[in-house]
């Protein structure tokens, strides 16, 4: 997630800045940074009013504790951090609200953890040909997964962070991730077998 | 049940789900991958199976990026109003400099009311007390009048004694006269 034209070490003195309360400094990593948070969220969220109000309070929420970042990791980690726990905090708010609870469990047919018989999910592999259907499915299927599955598996398959990163970002172990993904994966295998089988 | 749930597993050994992911992901070192395999032959899993799910796992993996590369053709809309907005919104977060209020707030009334009150004792009792004071305490009477009868409910009588004069006053207030012999004394 680190854009190219700057490298963490511009990034440690723009960090410098910021804590002395520059807000010009600020500026100028929300400009570097913006896309890749809005990106991140946008992919947990799958709404795109929500992903902007969301990448806003990440970077407030960052500026608000820039104070404490000492640099251990990568600036572009600490925020990815932020960015993933603000996001999983609303979806597990917005789900209470909803008075929804995530079903991580493969519950309509139990599944062996080595199993390649996972069931196939209703809709024919013809229909799912639509592309915009196909969109739909997929944003459907990762909704069904909780937030941590959720953010484990984005984290892991479309941004290629690695179980250590994950494990930074998200604040469990690389036994945890693993095991998340573990589980992510075989939820969405049961409910979108027919849509990558068929592409 | 699944090969994690066996009771001989320890809490600090990686789960059966971890090390699947490990395999699957091409990060299990080989020095395990042969127990992992013949743990999951064991449980009925075939080297077979094992396989056909790692490619299933890409597949999804494809699909997942795939997804999100459609995603990501979209930067962050009103890009420029964002950075405004966050600024604004970190402003107004922001201590901002102590503005002189149009109304003094009551806490400045009260001490002000009472600095005034300070200084208006200061005053009494730099300028006011000391005047009171020169004027010496009251007259002392050398004579003082104990009784005085008079069937002349008009006439009075009044002792003083001005200092500065020091002398003592009998001042007797209504009598056309005063007979000789009392005049004497």
């Amino acid at each position: 997630m680190q854009p190219e034209d700057c490298g963490p070490s511009e990034d440690a003195q723009l960090v410098a800045l910021c804590q002395n309360g520059d807000c010009a400094a600020f500026d100028r990593l929300v400009t570097k940074y913006r896309n890749q948070v809005y990106a991140t969220i946008y992919n947990l969220v799958r709404g795109e009013d929500e992903a902007w109000d969301l990448a806003q309070e990440t970077f407030l929420k960052a500026w608000r504790h820039i104070a404490h970042f000492r640099g251990q990791s990568k600036f572009s980690t600490w925020l990815h951090r932020i960015a993933t726990n603000v996001t999983i905090d609303w979806v597990r708010r917005k789900q209470i609200t909803a008075g929804v609870e995530f079903d991580d469990t493969l519950a309509h047919t139990p599944i062996a953890a080595g199993s390649t018989t996972t069931p196939h999910a209703a809709p024919s592999p013809e229909q799912a040909m639509e592309a915009g259907e196909i969109q739909a499915r997929i944003d459907a299927a990762i909704a069904q997964l909780s937030p941590e599955h959720r953010a484990v598996i984005l984290l892991r398959e479309v941004d290629g962070a690695s179980y250590e990163e994950i494990a930074e970002t998200t604040g469990c172990t690389t036994g945890t991730v693993m095991s998340r993904l573990f589980y992510a994966r075989k939820k969405l295998q049961t409910l979108l077998r027919d849509v990558y089988e068929t592409l | 049940m699944k090969p994690s749930e066996s009771p001989s597993a320890t809490p600090s050994e990686p789960t059966f789900e971890a090390r699947m992911t490990a395999w699957i992901d091409g990060a299990l070192p080989e020095s395990e991958e042969a127990a992992l395999l013949a743990e999951c032959q064991r449980h009925g899993i075939s080297l077979a199976q094992l396989e056909a799910d790692r490619l299933q796992t890409r597949q999804l993996g494809n699909l997942l990026r795939r997804h999100a590369a459609a995603t990501a053709l979209n930067p962050l809309p009103h890009a420029d109003f964002f950075n405004a907005q966050l600024l604004r919104r970190i402003e107004e977060e922001a201590p901002k400099p102590e503005k002189a209020p149009l109304l003094w707030p009551l806490r400045r009334l009260v001490w002000g009311g009472l600095s005034s009150l300070g200084l208006a004792a200061l005053l009494f009792a730099g300028l006011v007390f000391p005047a009171l004071r020169q004027q010496g305490p009251p007259p002392e009477y050398y004579a003082q009048i104990l009784n005085a009868q008079t069937a002349d409910s008009t006439i009075s009588a009044v002792a003083m004694y001005p200092k500065n004069e020091n002398v003592t006053v009998l001042w007797i207030d209504g009598l056309d006269y005063v007979p000789a012999e009392k005049a004497k004394n």
